[in-house]
């Protein structure tokens, strides 16, 4: 599309000739916040900081509003970057931290407008008390809030968060990610998110990009990506809990699924090209029935309970696998037990066994 | 396996006191996971109970012995650290059996102990690995093996998934809870994740500044949290504080124009002559109207999905407040409808819990 205000192509970057980055595309359009969700080494912050210009490539070209920048020095980017190891200026106050940014050669602005604009960010975070203060002296989430507020107050054509959150501890974590999203709403930002944890993907971001081992695997909304999973890895790394995957054989117009009684009409998975064989079934934990007792098509036990207030997710052992999924209200089994399961028909994806890719086509294009 | 009891335990360092008058019993078999910020005294705890630690004040009991002047050897215990300590240049048999033939055991004896560590444990394909070549998940659970093979009275964990990476963690979570009730031993468990708290722990004991702030199983202390502190510090997304003030027809919701109707609040909370507190978790904030859910008006600011449900954000003021709603479709929200039951009140300056009789939790 052409109105993506950072595109990204064909991204390669090796380091001492192993690869980080195998051909990365992706763009982020205007005022939405993107996240770019992948484990450790997948190749986030590399991403982020060929984005930024803070890394040389060895191929592709980014594209920032409608300008190729992939030849132009990070100060002439008009970018902001705040890292997960927040890299304040430790010599200078908060207020000269926040203000450093503003006093750069290439953004020079008068004292007066520097004092206006760093008093407006620290208020926004919450940090205009702290202002006199060594940075030294601050605990982990004031800092943060310090390196995003460096960040703000320069309102750059868009920001770049690389893990901003992830030293921080679960509580603080959740605060300042949903003042990060209020900020974002009021301010109309555009922002490219990196980060390792789901539920911190999806709580902040409009859409989502899966990255491993140097390439993005899918992205899209949330929806979208539930609708159509693009391959096993995809399925691991999404949903709380994950896909529940499970050795299956198609014969004939029956998908047999090992260790189950079970067997699924093959038709509504629409396969295309390979039409039999051994193959992986995905379901999302939703469209499994767990049932009390032996009165599921399957049977099982409960291996492990974990309570989580409002609801409850046991991981179910069948024998020749385990899947996770949170029970119907009000239902409770205990380790140990004996279950019963279901998978629902019409739900679920076919996976090939060697490359993992989605081999199945129903609901593509719709989303949930 | 033992019963552990702390009586009136203090633990200071100079003037500061890191664990302040704690008392609580860990009856035999229980996990009890000991939850609360960084700074709080839970690994001090800990610590005293290994041994590791002198108490300054107060009894530690192992089946009503008090172990106090025993060195952490005699206590029998076994610690597992947030760092894996395991032997690199020891295999992972080796790496098990260790503290086994440490003690002089007889070979046969070691033999059934790893076969019965393995088999629980699901090692038997490891065994001859070494620990650089195993994922960070794995030789967590092969810290734990080595811990419990030979059969301490009591397992102490410090933050043990902490250092794992976020993929590891949530399985070797699930795989924790349950390897602890196949082998029953009495643990307890120190964390600062209360997502690990919840799903391990038979009972939670929570601590902020040195002190116990409550001690409930899972479910209670979710639904029925003493205090602000706990309300805030269980539960994901977390709790919405909102202070209340008194108006004709109700309650203001805090600077907002928003008014809590007067019958939500229970009698004796209104007549408490403080200022009272309201706590709602997300989940009770709804967007459409359930059965008994108490209606305010107040324009609703963002609506998001968070995969298969939606979360919603009000303004009270400058205060924002969040929401969890199912619907898949928004239209123009201008109310939220709040489940009676999930409606708490707390004293705002103590931030200690009123209950629905007035009566101060």
């Amino acid at each position: 599309m052409s109105d993506a205000l950072l595109k990204l192509s064909g991204l390669k970057k090796a380091y001492r000739g192993k690869p980080a980055l195998r051909g990365i595309d992706f763009e982020v359009r205007p005022n939405e916040i993107f996240a770019l969700l992948g484990p450790t080494g997948a190749g986030k912050s590399s991403t982020i900081q060929a984005a930024a210009g803070l890394l040389d490539l060895d191929a592709g070209q980014v594209m920032l509003d409608g300008r190729d920048v992939t030849d132009i020095d990070p100060a002439c980017r008009d970018l902001s970057i705040v890292f997960e190891g927040f890299n304040l200026l430790p010599v200078l106050n908060v207020y000269d931290n926040i203000a450093f940014a503003l006093r750069s050669p290439s953004y020079r602005e008068d004292e007066a407008e520097i004092r206006k604009r760093v008093h407006a960010t620290a208020e926004l975070l919450r940090i205009a008390h702290h202002l006199d203060r060594d940075v030294g002296t601050l605990s982990g989430g004031e800092k943060q809030r310090v390196a995003i507020a460096r960040a703000l107050v320069r309102r750059p054509c868009m920001f770049l968060l690389d893990e901003p959150l992830s030293a921080l501890d679960l509580k603080l974590r959740e605060g300042l990610r949903s003042e990060l999203r209020q900020i974002h709403r009021d301010q109309n930002s555009t922002i490219l998110y990196a980060t390792h944890d789901y539920h911190g993907a999806i709580s902040i971001a409009d859409r989502i990009g899966i990255i491993n081992q140097g390439r993005i695997l899918q992205s899209g909304t949330i929806e979208e990506i539930f609708a159509r999973p693009a391959n096993v890895f995809v399925g691991r790394l999404i949903g709380s809990p994950a896909m529940a995957f499970f050795d299956a054989e198609v014969e004939g117009d029956q998908v047999q699924i090992k260790g189950c009684d079970q067997t699924l009409p093959a038709a509504p998975f629409g396969l295309s090209g390979r039409t039999d064989g051994a193959m992986q079934l995905g379901v999302w934990p939703e469209d499994i029935h767990v049932t009390d007792g032996n009165s599921g098509a399957n049977s099982a036990s409960v291996y492990a309970v974990d309570n989580r207030g409002y609801e409850c997710a046991v991981q179910i052992d069948f024998g020749t696998g385990l899947f996770r999924k949170v029970l119907d209200e009000g239902q409770t089994l205990k380790q140990g037990e004996t279950c019963g399961f279901r998978i629902s028909e019409g739900a679920g994806f076919l996976f090939d066994q060697a490359s993992g890719a989605c081999l199945s086509h129903q609901h593509e294009g719709a989303a949930r | 396996m033992a019963k552990v009891e702390l009586k009136n335990l203090s633990v200071e360092f100079g003037a500061f006191k890191a664990v302040d008058d704690v008392s609580l019993t860990v009856e035999d078999g229980e996990f009890a996971v000991y939850l609360g910020p960084s700074g709080c005294g839970k690994t001090t705890t800990l610590r005293a109970v290994a041994g590791l630690q002198n108490a300054t004040q107060g009894d530690i009991l192992f089946d009503g012995e008090r172990v106090n002047d025993q060195s952490p050897s005699e206590r029998n215990i076994a610690m597992v650290f947030q760092f894996v300590s395991l032997y690199p240049h020891l295999n992972i048999r080796e790496n098990i059996i260790f503290p086994l033939k440490a003690r002089g055991m007889p070979n046969a004896e070691i033999a059934r102990k790893l076969d019965w560590v393995v088999g629980i444990f699901n090692l038997g394909d490891e065994l001859k690995r070494y620990p650089g070549a195993l994922p960070p998940g794995t030789t967590q659970k092969v810290s734990l093996a080595r811990a419990v093979v030979r059969d301490p009275a009591v397992l102490l964990l410090d933050e043990p998934l902490s250092a794992i990476d976020e993929q590891f963690r949530e399985e070797m979570r699930w795989e924790l809870g349950h390897l602890q009730r196949e082998l029953g031993v009495t643990t307890i468990y120190v964390t600062h994740d209360q997502r690990e708290a919840m799903s391990l722990a038979d009972r939670i004991v929570l601590m902020n500044n040195s002190k116990i702030v409550q001690v409930a199983d899972p479910q209670s202390i979710f639904f029925n949290p003493n205090s602000e502190f706990a309300g805030n510090f269980i539960g994901s997304p977390s709790m919405n504080f909102i202070d209340l003030s008194p108006v004709a027809n109700g309650f203001r919701l805090g600077e907002s124009k928003a008014v809590l109707p007067t019958e939500a609040v229970p009698e004796a909370v209104r007549g408490a002559a403080r200022p009272i507190r309201l706590g709602v978790r997300p989940r009770d904030v709804q967007l459409l109207a359930g059965p008994g859910t108490v209606r305010v008006d107040l324009p609703i600011e963002d609506v998001f999905s968070v995969g298969r449900e939606r979360y919603f954000t009000f303004r009270l003021g400058d205060e924002i407040a969040q929401g969890v709603d199912a619907r898949t479709r928004r239209d123009a929200d201008t109310a939220i409808n709040l489940r009676p039951e999930g409606l708490m009140f707390f004293d705002a300056q103590t931030g200690q819990r009123i209950a629905a009789n007035g009566a101060v939790l």
